[in-house]
């Protein structure tokens, strides 16, 4: 048997599941600490993914796309929180009816200026390193690293800094993290505006990997949910675990002869359904989280 | 307002709907059509997310079972109308029964996501197995009329279409309305008030979550399987969990968890939709999203309960 094409998928599921586990995180952060289910969340990483198109087409710079899309993004997240979503925090059912209303709003947006027809970006890295007789793009590769660094990144700044501790602190108890003075609502303000730019950050990553088009936030939405529930809430250990298995399980099947990319995906997703009905708190989550 | 008179309301509109097709455009038949089968899927979703407070992204999948078991038994073995139903219907409670066991069990933002993975992974199914369900093109057929005696409707006839609609509507919403009342469904709004609570008192809270996610999925399943007659096309797409949000938004539009308001709802946006269609294409999402943000933040209980703050203030005066 040719275990080139394991090896070939195992990278590819690797590669992505750094992807996916960005995007799970800032859906995790901001349901842990603001309460807000985000609907939105797809949405905002297919933002990331167009701003990102129409900065490489106006400087022809990926890497300043790579900054400026997530930036954009993230203070259009501090202003859609601030302006719609504070008055219902703590509502599940209401934020995800508005969060909701936010993802009709963003995608028809894309619809009536970028248009319909799927883009595509070119790869900014081109160079191939060649693992047996194939050959991988570096560019995966430097995907990977990349999100390596910045879940890095916001490790450091959720259990080494100050405004870590606060964002702690309000997620422990958001009343007494106000007696202690902590500005509360400027936490919340901060962790959804990053929780909207790693979605836009991930989009500007995965766009020359996948086609840029109004609806490619919908399905990973689902699959980000999943992969925050099963890693446990507001873990983020346990968020990257999640989407390194999830993405790994998904990519390895379907080298497997005669399952196509679909099956490959119901049956990782089913796997992964199971998994939620037998632990529904999640691998490192706890009943009260 | 007292039950004699909503019953005496019920009964005006339903003369006025039946005879509605003598006063109106055949395009408006078809549009009222949509609203019935539409307003049917919303109304059995009222009673899983408006009764008893359980927030599916799943519920499209019962929509399309009911759809496709009525399109493809018709296609392939050329079944009569009414086979075509009860399998569609048959269909939707069979695995209405086998996915609500399980997903019953998890609980809050848990449920919303295990449902909406059921959608995704029968939308994908759907897609896979394109052979059998036309994947994203779809698959049309065609109906035998409804025959009484040697009467025969033709379902190609946008008229019978209508009536076909209304009376299916009119059966189901009178049992939902009907079941809602019972101790039965009473008990499903003890578990959206508290289920804690609920669970205290001794109420079988498991049990009861599940028969009203297996009624709601029939419903759907219904609802589907008279798209299906209806418009003799099916797709893929009916699995997408975007048609549950669909169902989501309607209901609340209306004012969840008081079944007219799902079918006012679903009308009021149906008309919106058509009637932006002229004027402005696009900006149906656009209009729909600004107000659910302003519905959600200033009437959180929609059109119906709009209707009883303004009653009750002029009650007061």
């Amino acid at each position: 048997m040719d275990f080139s094409p394991f090896l070939f998928q195992a990278l590819n599921g690797f590669v992505w599941g750094w992807v996916l586990a960005l995007i799970a995180l800032g859906l995790s952060l901001v349901y842990g600490i603001t309460g807000i289910i985000n609907m939105a969340h797809g949405a905002l990483y297919m933002l990331g993914a167009v701003i990102g198109w129409y900065v490489i087409q106006a400087t022809g710079n990926f890497w300043v796309a790579l900054l400026v899309a997530p930036f954009i993004v993230g203070v259009l997240g501090i202003l859609v929180e601030a302006l719609m979503l504070r008055p219902l925090h703590a509502q599940p059912a209401a934020t995800i009816i508005a969060t909701f209303a936010v993802m009709l709003i963003l995608q028809q947006t894309v619809l009536m200026t970028f248009g319909g027809t799927p883009q595509s970006i070119e790869k900014p890295w081109p160079g191939l390193i060649s693992i047996g007789d194939r050959s991988y793009p570096q560019y995966r590769l430097v995907v990977a690293g990349l999100s390596a660094a910045l879940l890095v990144l916001i490790g450091i700044v959720l259990y080494r800094t100050r405004v870590g501790l606060w964002i702690r602190a309000v997620r422990q108890n958001p009343e007494l993290a106000t007696t202690l003075g902590i500005p509360v609502s400027l936490v919340y303000s901060l962790v959804f505006g990053l929780g909207s730019a790693l979605a836009a950050f991930a989009g500007v990553l995965a766009s020359p990997i996948v086609s840029v088009d109004h609806q490619m936030g919908l399905d990973i939405l689902i699959a980000a949910f999943m992969i925050v529930i099963v890693g446990g809430l507001g873990s983020l250990k346990g968020a990257l675990i999640a989407a390194l298995s999830y993405s790994l399980l998904e990519n390895l099947l379907s080298a497997l002869p005669g399952v196509d990319p679909i099956l490959a995906k119901i049956m990782a997703l089913t796997a992964m359904g199971a998994l939620l009905l037998w632990r529904p708190h999640g691998l490192f989550g706890n009943a009260t989280a | 307002m007292s039950v004699s008179i909503k019953l005496v309301l019920l009964l005006l509109i339903t003369v006025l709907l039946a005879l509605a097709p003598s006063f109106i455009s055949v395009f408006q038949l078809s549009l009222l059509s949509s609203i019935f089968i539409w307003g049917l899927f919303a109304l059995s979703f009222d009673l899983l997310f408006g009764y008893t407070g359980l927030l599916s992204l799943g519920h499209s999948v019962y929509f399309g079972l009911g759809a496709y078991g009525a399109a493809l038994s018709i296609k392939h073995f050329q079944l009569e109308w009414w086979a075509g139903l009860g399998i569609g219907l048959l269909l939707a409670l069979m695995v209405a029964a086998l996915i609500g066991f399980l997903v019953v069990r998890v609980k809050s933002h848990g449920f919303i996501i295990v449902t909406a993975v059921t959608s995704l992974i029968c939308f994908l199914l759907a897609q896979r197995w394109n052979g059998l369900t036309g994947g994203d093109d779809g698959i049309s057929f065609s109906v035998a009329p409804i025959a009484l005696g040697s009467i025969e409707w033709p379902f190609s006839s946008q008229i019978v279409r209508y009536y076909f609609a209304l009376s299916i509507l009119l059966l189901c919403f009178i049992f939902l309305w009907w079941l809602t009342r019972t101790p039965l469904g009473q008990a499903w709004k003890l578990i959206r008030e508290n289920e804690g609570r609920a669970e205290m008192i001794g109420y079988p809270v498991t049990q009861l979550k599940f028969v009203v996610f297996v009624i709601a999925g029939t419903f759907a399943g219904l609802a589907g399987a008279t798209y299906a007659l209806t418009n003799r096309f099916v797709w893929a797409g009916l699995f997408h969990w975007i048609i549950s949000a669909d169902g989501i938004i309607w209901t609340l539009f209306g004012g969840a968890g008081t079944l007219i308001g799902a079918l006012l709802g679903t009308g009021a946006l149906f008309s919106i939709k058509e009637w932006l269609s002229e004027v402005w294409k696009t900006g149906y999402p656009l209009l729909v999203g600004s107000v659910l943000l302003l519905l959600i933040r200033f009437a959180p209980n929609g059109l119906m309960g709009l209707a009883r703050s303004f009653f009750e203030r002029r009650g007061r005066s």
